[in-house]
């Protein structure tokens, strides 16, 4: 091998290691203040925790408004008493000594503004961090009065709500957990898990980086995900944008419009209509009470148990079908189409993928090109069948107690008629060259129509239903999980290195903590 | 002995580089984002260095025939 291709060779795979490490460590590294690391938005080396308190009282009929800025530290919000908001501030500070690091929260301050029933909450960071002589946190944990509505903006630190009003967060690079809160919810996050649950009013959401989990939204639902996985279970109306993760949906009380990227969708149990899409990846839908609209680039299409029309479109895939109340259209691009207990009849068309209808009702019109069609009605056939198949066969079930006018033509293969009863009128060719039959079952009714390349066959069979059973309904009553466990929004970040002694607080109130985190070495 | 006008690395080089560029300039117009759309992508590098030489040693055996 020559030296220009071990060098090519080094060049790309160098290029690949630095774009994989980009990748696992994007915006969690960079350069902190002296004394400490900052990695994933959080500082690393020896700490010191010192507290401060503060409360505000509110007046009486107003709804409390909190506003709430943070940089560095998570925030807490939980339900307190009614007519106060009560602050605690946790300041963390890196330094090597306690004296350093109590002399420099001594500067830190918890800052309450705000007039009426406003409480603006907050430090004054920007004055301290000019310089960036010390990594600090400052984690805020509130209390405020249950129907309190809250604004968070917080940069690097986890968001905990519970059992508020109703909340507008922006996340920048951690978790946000919240539940229990009796009115609506926007949340936007950069960076980080989204947990939400027992919302009462509407949910908006809006996430680059992390998984998302809802459930227990009484409002309709909206999200806007890339890069991460999305479950929602029991929501409203659901009207979601996924990209490059994986979206799951249980309990939609309403409808339910998807627009993937790069995603896999899957949803069951939704009320009202269901319209999906996707590239890269299927779309799969089970027990939808509206009409489904699924449309998938490179992917596959499935659904069962559909109470409306349907219409599904793939390339590259194959659609299959299990028990449809409504009208059926399918097209595959180089993907086939497989049903079963279809009610309302169907048209489909597919390139390069055979065709099987097993049991339906309803006319129906096939249209296959390099492939195969399979019918099989399984009840007596009671409406117009066309179907044709371009380098391919087509084979019809003829069940008990059909009456039909056929006219078939077989380009150049064999057509055969087994079917008690058939009386033929017309036949002309020969097989394998243009044969051609037309004739009547009974006394004649329907209309079929058959062409293929290939052979054409009828067989008779017992009749019987279309499905095995009924469309099921969709289960929205299911009891609903308990989310996750909530992260500790305002826990302090673990040291890097094994425990040190941490100085007491600056709060005379305050008793010393146990060891925190020791000096780096 | 003339030098080949074909050669593998350098059809690479070249096409990496204009992929890159022009990746890069959808980048700053914000119609991309460029760390996922390298990190997915950048092994097709290799295997399209790896076409290049196949075809490569091919044109050499057919010619060598000739």
């Amino acid at each position: 091998m020559s030296a220009r291709k071990i060098g090519l060779l080094i060049l790309i795979l160098g290029f690949g290691a630095v774009v994989e490490t980009a990748w696992q460590v994007r915006g969690d590294l960079r350069i902190g203040p002296e004394g400490c690391r900052v990695i994933r938005g959080r500082f690393y080396g020896p700490s010191y925790s010192f507290e401060q308190t503060a409360e505000r009282a509110l007046p009486a009929g107003e709804v409390p408004r909190l506003e709430i800025r943070n940089a560095f530290g998570g925030v807490s919000v939980t339900a307190g008493a009614p007519g106060v908001v009560k602050v605690r501030l946790r300041k963390v500070v890196f330094l090597p000594t306690e004296e350093k690091a109590r002399a420099f929260a001594d500067r830190i301050e918890l800052r309450l503004s705000g007039e009426g029933s406003l409480v603006k909450v907050g430090t004054n960071r920007e004055d301290v961090s000019r310089g960036e002589e010390a990594g600090f946190e400052t984690h805020l944990e509130i209390e405020a009065p249950p129907e309190t509505v809250a604004e968070v903006r917080s940069e690097h630190g986890p968001v905990g709500l519970a059992g508020i009003g109703s909340a507008d967060v922006v996340s920048s690079f951690d978790g946000v957990s919240v539940e229990r809160l009796a009115g609506a919810l926007k949340l936007e996050s950069r960076n980080g898990d989204v947990r939400a649950s027992g919302i009462g009013g509407g949910l908006e959401v809006s996430s680059r980086h992390g998984r998302v989990d809802v459930a227990d939204v009484a409002g309709a639902t909206k999200l806007d995900v890339e890069h991460g996985d999305v479950s929602a279970r029991t929501t409203g109306a659901l009207d979601a944008s996924v990209k490059y993760g994986g979206f799951e949906a249980e309990r939609v009380r309403g409808d339910l419009a998807v627009r993937g990227g790069h995603a896999e969708l899957r949803a069951s149990d939704v009320a009202g209509r269901a319209e999906v899409e996707t590239s890269f990846a299927g779309i799969h839908l089970a027990r939808v009470g509206g009409d489904v609209r699924a449309t998938a680039q490179h992917g596959e299409v499935t659904a069962e148990d559909v109470g409306g029309r349907l219409f599904a479109e793939t390339t590259h895939g194959d659609v299959r079908l299990e028990r449809v109340d409504g009208p059926v259209q399918a097209i595959a691009d180089r993907g086939g189409v497989q049903a079963s207990g279809l009610a309302k009849g169907a048209t489909v068309r597919t390139t390069a993928g055979d065709v099987t209808i097993d049991g339906f009702a309803g006319p129906v019109e096939v249209e296959a090109e390099r492939a195969s069609v399979r019918l099989a009605p399984r009840a007596a056939i009671a409406a117009s069948i066309t179907a044709s198949a371009t380098n391919g066969e087509v084979r019809l079930d003829v069940p008990e107690g059909s009456r039909l006018d056929l006219d078939a033509e077989s380009r150049r293969g064999e057509l055969r008629a087994d079917v008690p009863g058939f009386a033929s009128s017309e036949t002309s060719g020969e097989p394998g060259r243009g044969h051609r039959m037309a004739g009547k079952l009974g006394a004649g009714g329907v209309v079929v129509r058959l062409r293929a390349d290939g052979d054409i066959a009828l067989e008779a069979k017992p009749a019987a239903a279309i499905a095995d059973r009924a469309v099921a309904k969709p289960a929205l009553t299911a009891t609903v999980e308990a989310p996750p466990p909530a992260p500790a929004p305002a826990e302090a970040p673990k040291a890097a290195s094994p425990p040190a002694a941490e100085s007491a607080p600056a709060a005379p109130s305050s008793p010393p903590k146990p060891p925190e985190a020791p000096p780096e070495r | 002995m003339s030098r080949p006008a074909f050669s593998p690395e350098g059809v690479t080089l070249g096409v990496c580089l204009v992929a890159l560029g022009i990746l890069w300039t959808l980048s700053n117009l914000g119609r991309v984002e460029m760390l996922p759309v390298l990190r997915t992508w950048w092994p097709l590098s290799l295997a399209l260095w790896g076409v290049l030489e196949l075809v490569d040693l091919a044109v050499r055996r057919s010619s060598g025939r000739s």
